[in-house]
């Protein structure tokens, strides 16, 4: 019954992440106006037929520019999580396999960096860089690396003790091939579950650096970055933010249900015979 | 090698965690001739399972020297010993994959042979090791260590897991294969019943070192140290 619920979550999640997805990729085939075309005509136009979503202050069409800003954030969300899985996964499964003096050092580097706030250490980050998409993305990505390799460390740790890795072993099979094509696949649901919770964050926290100025810059379009220049019309123009609140909405709660319970892993493990 | 012997060890010492702990292993030797089969008893934490991983080479022995041929290993936990992300079909393949034979026709010949060999069905090969059962999945294991080619195969507890019904079925299958192939092995057990059905010469181990080593009859009817003799009597064999 817990499985069923789980499964059940998880398809939920896949159709609003999917819904998400599907809307702002047509924006590449069709959107009603140029996202970065203004109106001054059309300066906070509430919803109506010509502007489905309304317009904001600059009298942009809203509807193109949630579809190009969801692009937006959506990109950034899976880069930096790209970057930081693949980093933090090569570094957690040498550190756990391998142990020793190299699994130390690198550990007390982590514990560091895992003291500090995620989004501190990519604002530290972009301080050093400079703002722009490109610098968000690596910010991020290298903010969610220790968090990565420290999970795939202990899979790897309790994973190097089973009887198949020294079967393995015993095979003649390089430590690289025994990391990589024998452990990884039986890390991979844990891993899954990981990235999602971690595009989760990356959608947060790309919006928090928006919200704050040091994300994506004008006249480009974000999710975070659409909040941010609609947090002085809340009264007035509430649709302004209400529309790329509710999309975001839509892919968090999706990329959760997806995670719940470690949906992914089920499609990875099977029932044994005994 | 160390004269006619396919395995041999000559006083092995080995110690877990540093030397300042006790030995696991104590001035082992052990030789075993090819399509012999050496049974190895003891009680558990005698250092059975440790001389099997060091003959093996998974674990390298403090002192003393090891010459073994090609040597396979069969786990205990089969279950722990398959990979469970990957279907049978591709361990096979991946044994034959790391003995460098990448003409993938050629592998699936080796594999339907060897399938047959164990007794299984090849449509087991679509199959993940948790779909099998206990038997199955020591059967794999069995196919996977043939497919290395090896000149000797150590056993560590192969059966011990299992029914009496499918422990009898397993130990047959061993001592056909090494009649078979002039396979040398090493068959690590608790059970001392099963070790004289199948072993030509038993060792009994106690606290890291060898109490005695003899041919089966031997040592099951005349036994000479009072370790051995406590060991059959508590198996409920009649040795007097």
């Amino acid at each position: 019954m817990k499985k069923t619920n789980t499964n059940k979550n998880f398809i939920i999640g896949l159709c609003m992440v999917s819904a998400v997805i599907v809307f702002a990729l047509a924006g590449l085939v069709f959107t009603p106006f140029d996202p970065e075309e203004m109106d001054t005509a059309s300066k906070l136009a509430a919803p109506s037929l010509k502007h489905l979503f309304g317009c904001d202050n600059f009298g942009r069409d809203i509807l193109s520019r949630v579809q190009q800003g969801t692009r937006m954030t959506m990109l950034i969300g899976l880069s930096s999580t790209a970057i930081g899985a693949v980093i933090g996964t090569v570094l957690g499964a040498v550190m756990g396999y391998f142990g020793g003096l190299l699994d130390e050092f690198l550990m007390r580097i982590i514990d560091v960096l895992f003291a500090i706030p995620s989004i501190l250490l990519a604002l530290i980050f972009i301080s050093l860089f400079g703002t722009g998409t490109f610098n968000v993305i690596l910010a991020l990505g290298f903010a969610i690396v220790p968090s990565f390799a420290k999970m795939v460390r202990t899979e790897f740790m309790k994973q190097r003790e089973m009887d198949y890795v020294q079967a393995a072993r015993l095979m003649g099979a390089g430590k690289a091939r025994i990391l990589f094509v024998h452990i990884l696949p039986n890390v991979l649901p844990t891993l899954l579950n990981c990235i999602l919770i971690s595009l989760n964050n990356a959608v947060l926290a790309e919006a928090g650096m928006s919200f704050l100025g040091i994300g994506v810059q004008p006249p480009q379009a974000s999710l975070g970055r659409m909040l941010s220049e609609a947090q002085g019309y809340l009264q007035t123009a509430p649709f302004c933010t209400i529309f790329p609140g509710i999309v975001m909405i839509i892919m968090l709660l999706g990329f959760g249900l997806m995670s719940e319970g470690g949906g992914m892993g089920h499609a990875f493990r099977r029932k044994s015979k005994d | 090698m160390i004269n006619e012997y396919v395995c041999s060890a000559e006083k092995l010492f080995f110690t877990y965690g540093g030397k300042k702990n006790k030995p696991t292993l104590e001035e082992v030797s052990i030789h075993i001739k090819s399509g012999e089969i050496l049974g190895l008893v003891g009680e558990s934490g005698s250092g059975k399972s440790t001389l099997a991983k060091v003959l093996t080479g998974l674990l390298k022995a403090d002192s003393g020297k090891v010459e073994c041929n090609k040597p396979a290993m069969i786990f205990q936990d089969s279950y722990s010993a398959l990979n469970p992300a990957k279907t049978i079909g591709w361990l096979l393949h991946e044994v034959q994959r790391l003995q460098g034979v990448k003409d993938k026709e050629v592998r699936e010949e080796e594999i339907h042979k060897i399938m047959d060999a164990v007794e299984l069905d090849d449509t087991y090969l679509m199959h993940y090791p948790s779909e099998l059962s206990g038997g199955q999945r020591q059967r794999v294991m069995i196919a996977m260590a043939l497919l290395a080619k090896p000149e000797v195969l150590i056993a560590d507890e192969p059966v011990s897991a299992l029914d009496v019904t499918v422990q009898k079925q397993i130990v047959s299958l061993l001592k056909r294969l090494s009649h078979k192939r002039n396979l040398a092995v090493l068959f690590i057990s608790h059970d001392l019943r099963t070790v004289y059905e199948l072993c030509d010469r038993v060792m009994v181990m106690k606290n890291g070192k060898v109490v005695e080593e003899n041919t089966k009859d031997e040592l099951y009817f005349n036994p000479k140290q009072d370790y051995t003799k406590a060991l059959l009597s508590s198996a409920g064999i009649d040795w007097e």
